[in-house]
């Protein structure tokens, strides 16, 4: 009786692994995701830059648009979501957006994200926060806001392993300032 | 030698039980199996069967009062096997938890091989979709490095060189001041 009892506990664990296996798919689980909330009412106008990339549609780039394919995929590998909002905010709404952004800060200060970055200025701001993985090695995600003087507001989540070093490598490649302050280099 | 298997009366009884069908499942099978590799209950069997099913096609008339009454005992019986059955199942899945617990094993083995093999519902991109979704991944990275180049050159600029070197410097000209005069 007690090996069935294990038996039946071995199957009803496996049967939980493979549902659970079954969500991978749901990025809003992992840690380093944020939901904005509603930004659509935001998000009009002309100059609007809208990404939102998954892993599967990320697990699909080999880099074919880059000289160096093999940089580039082992640079989105491991990235999970990919998601930008850009665009311009009217004057009488910019408080409004701004009231948001430091709800925001206070939800992501809430769960944990390190503020890396945060400027306060008359006629800028910006909020920069990293979520730190369980290794404390890498970083589970990355959030940018920032609402610039001539009202561009802009606001990132990178979902995924980020391995510091990468960053690195991503700000050498695509015009991305290195954190170790050294110049970086266009390649495009 | 093999062994003859020797029908005891308890055994005669479970076949008559089986041939008019108000035997238990169990009893039954057992029976009907036996019958399949034995001859001898397998000809006990059909002389019962025959004989049970000549008392069913009895027309009214040639039936006595107390085959009549035996027929209705036959009804309550055919009642009662419903019962049986209800009763061999609750046994079998309530009382002996090991066969629940079977059950439960073979349910959740065939659901585990039904989500294995789920369709996973993912998108099928096109190259010209993946090569757009590229370049919208760099332009996110030059996004994020716009703004991290222009917060680093605050930082290093306004920040440190306004408020933190500049003070430093004026309070070190000050001390010197301060010496030269002393």
């Amino acid at each position: 009786m007690k090996n069935l009892i294990k038996i039946l506990f071995a199957v009803f664990i496996f049967a939980a692994s493979v549902s659970l296996a079954q969500n991978d798919g749901d990025y809003t689980k992992n840690p380093g995701y944020f939901d904005f909330g509603n930004l659509s009412r935001y998000i009009q106008g002309e100059n609007v830059t809208e990404v939102n990339i998954d892993s599967h549609l990320l697990s699909l780039m080999n880099g074919s648009t880059d000289n160096n394919k093999d940089d580039f995929s082992q640079l989105v590998h491991g990235l999970k979501l990919i998601k930008v909002y850009s665009f311009d905010v009217k004057l009488d709404e910019q408080k409004e957006l701004l009231s948001k952004m430091n709800e925001m800060d206070e939800s992501l200060v809430s769960k944990n994200w390190n503020r890396i970055v945060k400027v306060k200025e008359p006629d800028e701001y910006t909020f920069i926060y990293i979520k730190p993985a369980v290794n404390n090695k890498e970083i589970s995600g990355l959030v940018v806001a920032t609402l610039e003087k001539n009202g561009k507001a802009t606001f990132v989540n990178i979902v995924g392993n980020i391995n510091m070093n990468d960053i690195g490598k991503l700000s050498r490649k695509f015009n991305f300032p290195s954190l170790d302050g050294k110049d970086s280099k266009k390649d495009n | 030698m093999k062994k003859q298997f020797e029908i005891s009366g308890n055994y005669i009884d479970k076949i008559i039980s089986a041939a008019y069908g108000d035997g238990s499942l169990f009893d039954k099978i057992e029976v009907y199996i036996k019958a399949y590799s034995n001859p001898l209950v397998k000809n006990i069997l059909n002389d019962y069967k025959a004989t049970a099913k000549s008392v069913k096609y009895v027309s009214k008339e040639y039936a006595s009062t107390g085959l009549l009454n035996n027929v209705q005992c036959e009804i309550n019986i055919r009642e009662n096997l419903f019962v049986s059955l209800f009763a061999s199942l609750y046994k079998a899945l309530i009382i002996k938890p090991v066969y629940s617990a079977a059950a439960v094993i073979i349910i959740l083995c065939v659901s585990t091989f039904l989500l294995l093999r789920l369709p996973k519902h993912e998108p099928a991109y096109s190259k010209e979709q993946v090569t757009l979704a590229e370049k919208q991944v760099k332009e996110s990275f030059a996004i994020v490095g716009k703004i991290l180049a222009r917060t680093q050159n605050k930082i290093t600029k306004d920040v440190l060189s306004n408020d933190v070197v500049r003070p430093i410097q004026k309070g070190t000209v000050i001390i010197n001041n301060l010496f030269d005069g002393g």
